[in-house]
Order: C-alpha cells, then structure tokens, then sequence
C-alpha cells in the first residue's frame, strides 16, 4: 500500500500542496527548503502506489539557542482519503528517531489546536505525548495550542554497529 | 572624477568606508545621507555615485539608482567598488546575468577580493555555469585553504562538472582542518559533531559515485564512530555490500533497515535483489512471495509487505493474498483501499477478478452477514465499506448508473460518512453531471466544516463548474483571519492548484484576461521557486548538508516539469494565441469589466452569476493595493500576444520536450509568427514522440498551406521546407488521415481544428460534419467525456446550427446518459 520515505526537494512541492490541501497554517517554498538544507534526516513522506505523496511530516530542531536541543514538529497532515493506514503514526516514529540519533534530541515538541480532538487523541494515545503548556492565541485565528511534549531518551538506545562486514 | 577612494582626503575615505558598514546593517537612509555627504565635495566621484545608487536601490527608487550608479561607472570604469556595487544592485533585482557580468569586471580591478569571488560563485552557480564556478572557487581556495566552506565548495563545484574524482580530492587534502583532534573548529561548536558526520557521508557518497565501491565500504566502516545520520550510513552500507556483490551481508544489512522501516518499498525490494530475486520476473514468483511472507511475520503491520504479492501473483495465488488483504481493509474501514487496488487494473484479469471476490462478499454479507472465515457476524460497517469498493469499481469501467445506485445504498447505511459523499460526487463527475458532483461534494462538506480537505475538494467543484465566486467564498473560510487580504493571501502562499483551476473556469467563461492573470500567478509562483535555491548556495555549504544541497539543484533544473506548471503554460499560449487570432479578425477580445458599482460580497452575501468581481475579497470593503489589474487587461491589451506566447513555448520546450502536448502548442505560436523552421521543428519533435500522433496531419497540412500564401518567404527556403515535407510525410491530407483511423475520434477532432484553422466554406463544413458526428457509435470507447466536451465546444465556436448542435447533444446523450453537459 502505502510506502513511508525520507522526503526529498522533489517532494517539497507535493508537501506544499498536501499542506494547503489539509491545513489552514501554511508556508513558502522556501520555509520547506529551508527545512530540507538544515535537517534534511527529519522530514519524511508517505507516498501511494501511484507515486503520489499522502502525507508528510515536516520537522526540525529547535533553534532556540538557549534551550536543551529539542525536536520540533513544523507540520503534519495525511489526506483524508487516507486514513485508518496509521501513516501518521509510521511518518511520526521515523521523524522521532531521526531526531534521537542525528541530532542527540533528548525530546520532541508540537503545537496542536485544543479543538482538534482527533489530531490530539493520535498524540495524546497513540504516540504517547503528553500535554507541556497552553499556548494562548497560538493560531493566527486565536485559537490556543496544546504544546505537547515527549521524552525520547526513553525510546530508543544508541545500538552498537556490527562492523563486521 | 576617476579618483579612486584611497586618493580622496581622509574625511572623506572616512565617510566611504562608514557608508558601506551602514550597507552591511541595512541601515539604508543613513548610508544615502552619508554619500550626499561626500558628494557635497566631490559630487563626481564615481564610487561614491555608485555606492549611492546602491542605497536608492534598496530605498525602491530603481531608476535613480540605475542612472547613478551607471553615472557612477562611466566615471571610474576601472573601480572595482563601482562594479561590484552594480552587480550587488542586479542580483537583487534577481538578474542574475547581467550581475556576473558586472560581477566579472569587478574581479578585473580586484581579482583577489574571496567577497567578489564567493558572490560570483553563487551567481555561476544559480546561472549553471559550473566550469566557471570551479574557477572562482580555486581562487578562493588558493587565498584561504583552511576555511572549511571555500574548499568544501570548491569539491562541490567539481561534482557538479562531473569530476568526481577532483572533488574527492579536495576534500581529502582538506578534511584534516576539520576532523582532527587539533581543529580550531571543535570548540564551542555545537554543529561540529553533526558538520563532521555530514562531511564524511558526502565524501562517502562521492567515492561510490566515483565507483571505487570498495574502498567506499571500507571507509564507511572507519567512519561509523564520526557519523551520526544512522539511517544514510546503514542505507550506504547495503547498497554497497550489493553493489560488490556480497549478497548474504547485504541481505543482513537490508533486514536491519526494514526492521527499522518496514513500509519501505525501497528496502523491501533491495533485500529481495539480495536473493537474487526480481519482482518483476515471473519466475522468480514463488520465491519472492516465500520471502515476502517470512517478512510478513516478522513485520505484521507493514502496510507496503501486505499489499506487495498483489503486484506479482497471479491466478489462485492473486485470489488468496486480495482476499487477507480486502477482508483485513474491510473490517478496518480504509477508505482508500480502491484507490490501491486500481493500480492493479491495468491487469484485465486482476480487475476482473476483484470485482468477483467483492460481488462474492457483499452477497455473502447480505445473506449471512458474514464472510467465510468470521467467528460472528460482521459489523454493517463491512457491508457499507464492500459497496463502497464495488461502486468505485464500476465506475472505472464507466457503468455510471451501477456506480451511483452502489453509493446511494452506501450512503443510506452510513449518511454521517463524508468519504462517501467525496466519492460520489467524483463518479458524478465522471459521468459529466458537473453541477450534481458539486452540489454532492458541497454537501460532504456541510458535515465537516473543520475539516479544510473537503472544502478544498469542494472548493475544486465550484470550479469546474465555474462558479468562480462561490468557490472564492468557499476558500476563504480557511484562510486566516489576520491576513491583510484574502485574496492575496491565498497567491502569497502559493496556492497554485487554486490560481490554476480558476483560471481553467475564467477561461470556460471566456474571460480571457483572468485567466492569463491567474496561469501568469502559477508561473510566477515557478518562478519564486526556481529562484528560492539562491540563498542555500552558500547556506548549505555552511551548514555542510551537501547531499541534500545537490538534491535541491536536480530538483531545481526540473522544476518546470512539474504538472500544474505545464498545464498553466499551455493554458496560458492557446489564451494569448486566441487574443492574438481575434485581433487578427477584427474582433478583438475586450476585457471584462469589474464591477465597481456593485458592493463587494461578505461572507453572507451572495453573487450574481457572471459576475467576475476579483479585485476585493469576500468580506473586504476595498480592494488590495497589490491588485493594479484586476481584470487582466494588460495581458488583453498588450500588443505583442504570440511573443508573450512565445516565452511559455520556450520554457515548455526546454522543459517538458518529450511531450507531444509541448509540441502541438508551440507549433500554433511558430506558424502564427511565420517562424516557419521552428514550425517545421515542432513536427519532427512530435513525430520523434509518436509518429502517429492525430495532430501531425493537420500541422503539415497548414503549414503547406501557411507557406504556399506568404509571397514574403523566400522561394528557395520555401522549396526546401515544402520539400523537407513530402519527403517525410507524402501527400499529406486531413480527410486521408481521418479515414486511415476512422475509430479513433482524436483524430477525427484534430482534424476538425485543423480545418477550422484552415478556414473557408468547405472546410468548416467539413469540420461541422466531423464534429457532429463525434459521439458515433465507430469511434467505440475514445469517445471520452474530455473529447466530447471539445466537440461542443468546437462546434459552438465554429457557428454551427441549432440543429447541428442538438443533434450532436443527443448522440452524445447516449454515451453518457447521465451527462448534464450536451
């Protein structure tokens, strides 16, 4: 069915348009290079058998120099036709990890509006985040945002490589 | 006067300097005051005129600053600050030519300066010009080797001239600056360690491009320790051991990358290669589903292993892996299961055979409500989500009728469920019933209004039933609040699929300038992102993220490949070849009026029909500043059409060459601007691509025609082309062509616009009676809904009769009955 893949620029457009497709909250091409030149291990997508992108997750470090080196989810949105696959899910462990092992994260944050039960319920249960703050009028239309907040230190270990090859 | 800065008095080479630090922080005001200062004195020292014109270029006084800065130079032809001045104000214009060349005098004066070396790099780089790139790029490393982004860039330039080998080489000469214990760069990095790791993996990446495999393995082994982007040095490692052809190693590393992914077709197929097995052999068959099934126990949810052996089983086999997976979707409620399995149906057989597995559960369901291997009944969800399948199937074959009966008994069961709906109205659609299809679609998304995917989807309907307003009311609701205009907002954030769609309407409506308005916003948004990848020459260089750097330029040189792009393109020529044509006639095209007397629409409010009121946006009480032109007329009113054609064409045949579609267009605007060779061009480009192509006739036919009435060409190049012609295509003849494929329509109506473009009375005859003809029962199944809907309107554009037109309608009627279009 589905295949899930790091993204690549030529995804960027195909993310672009999943993007004003599925969610209000959107950006310019050059926001998604600009995530594509920095982290280019963290983003990944969700592509059909017909080769068509489904669903992206597009994530990155935070920049904010002061605090512990935390992940960041920018976007997430999987076309509705889509659903009941668990690629949200599928596209979340893969950014999650990438974020561990590449960049030392020691957690993963994101925004999501307080009345999006469904967005919320995928990362409250199913992914395992817990809520951190309220973020008042986070949205551009003055909706307030959960920050949610998960430990990754928990999940994964450094393995040991077999060199032995 | 030619006096450079350094002979100018110290108070004023003061002031100089001071002027180009305000230039550095933008402090743009401060730095024009400043040169006034010392042209107060001096008021022809060309570098300071230069530097001026600089600081009025970012103050948007363009043409002052232009004039001066040119003033500037005329002065002091030889001063480097002047020229590189200039060449700062041209790339910010983005002309990135004319900025190199300025650029490339700059260096004549000061051809050791890394600013103007650096610079230029990214000006050959964006221009492509990579051998030159090479050369200021060794230039900088010769002043500095140690700065690890100038040498680091130079191996970049290497690889993109193709020398592999040379970029390697700089890098290992080099790498030590960064990868010792000793670097300078270590402390208070927090880039290093991931700078480090990106480093070694691209200089991996470079020794397998350079084909040295296994010295690329035995480095990718030294350098675990150093690498932190795990997943790129375990993907490495496994292409590697393939490439050397250790299988069992490789097929051990392709495990440990599917347990880490295992919906990952890449992976899946590379651990299949491994056994030396190939998906697509049909001998290999049995083995590969042994694996896939092994896979599938260790991996139960993988999505990609479960739908896999549907791709290469056949016979009983087929049957048994589409019935775990239908039953599994099934009872899970995936709605986009059809969707899957369609890729399948190119396979006759395989389509076949899913229709009878799903007929076999839905009379199953009704009759036991369950499936042969349920342990209690199944939930009605089940049976819902069976018809669902099975109306999607029928309307693939086209059995409209059966489709939507499905559905209707779908959404019975389950009216709460706006998958539903969404399907339906796409089988409306399909079956021509445009404003049913919308009115459906519109309806789903009356059950959802937080969801902005249904109200795309309907948006997208409103369209295409060319109810430009409503669909903009429709839209907005999601754009944000705060946005100063809706409208611009929705260009702003490159909305392409929208401006693109409305214009396909605008043009339906014969609205001619709104529609090139809006193809113009999806070029522009091209554009945008063509020259977004300026800033990440050096971005990416610094930050060391090279292989990503390197898939952003490939993606970049294909950027007007893209879809929306070339469908825009094309869009946008046959609109400036129509203006063009109706000038030519006598009866130019006039752009339609905005309505000013009119209030402008609320959210509330509702449109009249045929009113196009684009400039203010729904709710707003006055029009963007932006938009000087809200109803296109500078694209109707400009004089030169077929040039402004002729832009797209290029860009088209540079692009997308290896399209017939391509061709056909650019052949309209060759012939138009007597180009006669380039016309010739398009033909022998098409029939490279097919040599049957039904539009191939029709091009030579006219341009023989076009050629034997212009008395302006000279003879001897006329023979030459006319000679060039019947060599390759005989005798060529409209009617001929027709009859040799009599079954296929598209021949039938491309020779219809060939005729109509040929004119005269018996020509439009000829192609009147082609067209009404084109829903007869010989041309079988290419009498797609598409087709028909070109001979309608072929058919009202050439002045055809009530009668013609009816008895068109009708026949037409009988191939989709559930059309609402004829």
């Amino acid at each position: 069915m589905i295949t899930i893949r790091q993204a690549r620029a030529s995804d960027e457009i195909a993310m672009q348009n999943c993007n004003l497709t599925n969610l209000p909250e959107n950006y310019h091409m050059k926001y998604y290079l600009y995530h594509l030149a920095t982290w280019p291990e963290l983003s990944f997508v969700a592509e059909n058998e017909q080769g068509r992108v489904v669903g992206y997750v597009l994530a990155k470090m935070n920049e904010d120099m002061t605090e512990p080196l935390d992940g960041h989810i920018t976007s997430l949105s999987v076309m509705r036709s889509y659903r009941r696959l668990g690629i949200a899910e599928r596209l979340m462990n893969q950014a999650q990890r990438a974020m561990f092992e590449v960049f030392d994260a020691k957690c993963v944050s994101l925004h999501v509006r307080i009345s999006n039960i469904a967005a919320f319920s995928l990362y409250r249960n199913t992914l395992s985040f817990d809520i951190d703050h309220t973020e008042p009028k986070y949205y551009a239309d003055g909706e307030d945002a959960y920050s949610m907040k998960k430990d990754l230190t928990a999940l994964y270990s450094l393995e040991q490589e077999n060199l032995d090859f | 006067m030619s006096l450079t800065v350094s002979e100018l008095p110290h108070k004023e080479q003061a002031l100089f300097r001071a002027a180009l630090k305000l230039y550095e922080v933008k402090q743009f005001k401060k730095g024009l005051k400043t040169c006034d200062q010392i042209l107060k004195k001096y008021s022809s020292h060309g570098e300071t005129l230069a530097v001026k014109g600089m600081f009025l270029a970012h103050l948007d006084r363009k043409e002052e600053a232009y004039e001066t800065i040119k003033r500037g130079i005329e002065i002091s032809p030889k001063s480097s600050i002047s020229w590189h001045v200039y060449g700062i104000v041209c790339r910010f214009d983005e002309n990135y030519e004319e900025a190199a060349r300025c650029y490339e005098e700059a260096l004549k004066a000061d051809s050791e300066n890394p600013t103007i070396l650096r610079e230029l790099g990214q000006l050959y780089t964006q221009l492509r010009q990579y051998q030159k790139l090479v050369e200021v790029r060794s230039r900088i490393v010769k002043i500095d080797s140690s700065t690890p982004h100038y040498w680091l860039g130079l191996a970049v330039a290497h690889q993109l001239t193709g020398r592999n080998d040379l970029a390697l080489k700089v890098i290992s000469t080099h790498e030590h600056i960064l990868l010792d214990e000793s670097s300078p760069f270590k402390a208070n990095n927090s880039s290093y360690k991931g700078d480090v790791s990106e480093l070694l993996m691209y200089k991996n990446w470079l020794m397998e491009l350079n084909g040295d495999y296994q010295t690329a393995l035995d480095n990718l082994k030294e350098v675990r320790p150093r690498v932190t982007d795990v997943t790129a040095w375990k993907e490495q490692k496994a292409k590697l051991l393939l490439k050397l052809d250790r299988k069992e190693a490789a097929a051990s590393a392709y495990q440990d990358l599917i347990q880490r992914n295992p919906d990952s077709n890449t992976y899946i197929c590379g651990y299949l290669s491994c056994n030396g097995l190939d998906i697509s052999r049909p001998e290999d068959k049995d083995a590969v589903l042994e694996i896939i099934k092994g896979l599938q126990q260790q991996f139960p949810k993988s999505n990609a292993l479960k739908f896999l052996p549907l791709t290469f089983c056949n016979g009983d086999d087929f049957v048994k892996e589409a019935d775990k997976l239908a039953k599994f979707s099934l009872r899970k409620g995936i709605p986009s299961l059809f969707t899957s399995m369609k890729t399948l149906y190119t396979d006759k057989v395989k389509g076949e055979t899913l229709g009878k597995l799903f007929e076999g559960y839905s009379s199953q369901l009704r009759a036991t409500k369950r499936l042969d291997d349920s342990t209690d009944d199944e939930s009605l969800s089940v049976s819902t989500w069976c018809m669902f399948y099975l109306a999607q199937h029928a309307d693939y074959y086209g059995n409209y009728e059966r489709a939507l009966q499905l559905m209707e008994a779908a959404i019975n069961a389950s009216p709460d469920t706006v998958d539903l709906y969404m399907v339906k109205a796409k089988i409306l659609k399909h079956a021509g019933d445009i404003r049913g299809a919308r009115d459906v679609m519109d309806f789903g998304r009356q059950k959802d209004l937080n969801d902005r995917f249904i109200n795309t989807r309907t948006v997208k309907y409103m369209l295409r039933n060319n109810e430009v307003d409503d669909a903009e009311k429709t839209i907005v609701l999601f754009v944000r609040d705060d946005a100063e205009h809706m409208i611009q907002e929705i260009v702003d954030t490159q909305t392409i699929w929208y401006m693109r769609e409305r214009g396909h309407a605008y043009r339906r409506l014969d609205d001619i300038g709104r529609a090139l308005k809006h193809f113009h916003q999806v070029s522009h948004s091209f554009e945008t992102y063509h020259k977004d990848q300026y800033d990440f020459h050096t971005y990416a260089i610094r930050k060391f993220t090279i292989r990503a750097y390197i898939d952003i330029l490939e993606w970049e040189d294909q950027v007007f490949t893209h879809p929306v792009y070339v469908d825009s393109a094309v869009a946008a020529i046959s609109c400036y070849v129509d203006l063009h044509d109706r000038k030519a006639a006598g009866s130019p095209f006039a752009p339609i009026s905005v309505d000013t007397s009119k209030k402008p629409m609320t959210r509330n409010g509702t449109a009249k029909s045929g009113q196009h009121n684009l400039s203010a946006g729904v709710g707003e009480s006055k029009p963007a500043a932006v938009d000087a032109d809200p109803n296109g007329s500078a694209f109707v009113m400009a004089d030169n059409h077929l040039e402004k054609a002729l832009k797209f064409v290029e860009v088209l045949e540079r692009s997308v060459g290896s399209q017939p579609e391509t061709h056909v267009s650019a052949f309209e605007v060759h012939l138009r601007m007597k180009k006669y060779f380039l016309a010739l061009k398009s033909i022998n480009s098409l029939r490279a691509i097919d040599d049957n192509h039904p539009s191939l006739v029709p091009m030579v036919v006219r341009i023989n025609t076009a050629l034997d009435a212009d008395d302006s060409f000279a003879a001897p190049m006329k023979a030459a082309l006319k000679g060039q012609l019947t060599k390759v295509f005989g005798d060529a003849s409209i009617a001929k062509t027709i009859e040799e494929n009599s079954k296929y329509l598209p021949f039938a109506l491309a020779g219809a616009k060939g005729l109509i473009c040929l004119g005269g009375d018996t020509n439009i005859a000829q192609a009147k009676g082609l067209l009404v003809q084109a829903a007869s029962e010989r041309y079988g199944a290419t009498r797609t809904l598409k087709s028909l809907i070109e001979a309608r309107d072929l058919l009202a554009n050439v002045g055809a009769s009530e009668s013609e037109r009816s008895t068109f309608a009708a026949s037409a009627k009988k191939v989709f009955s559930l059309a609402t279009c004829f």
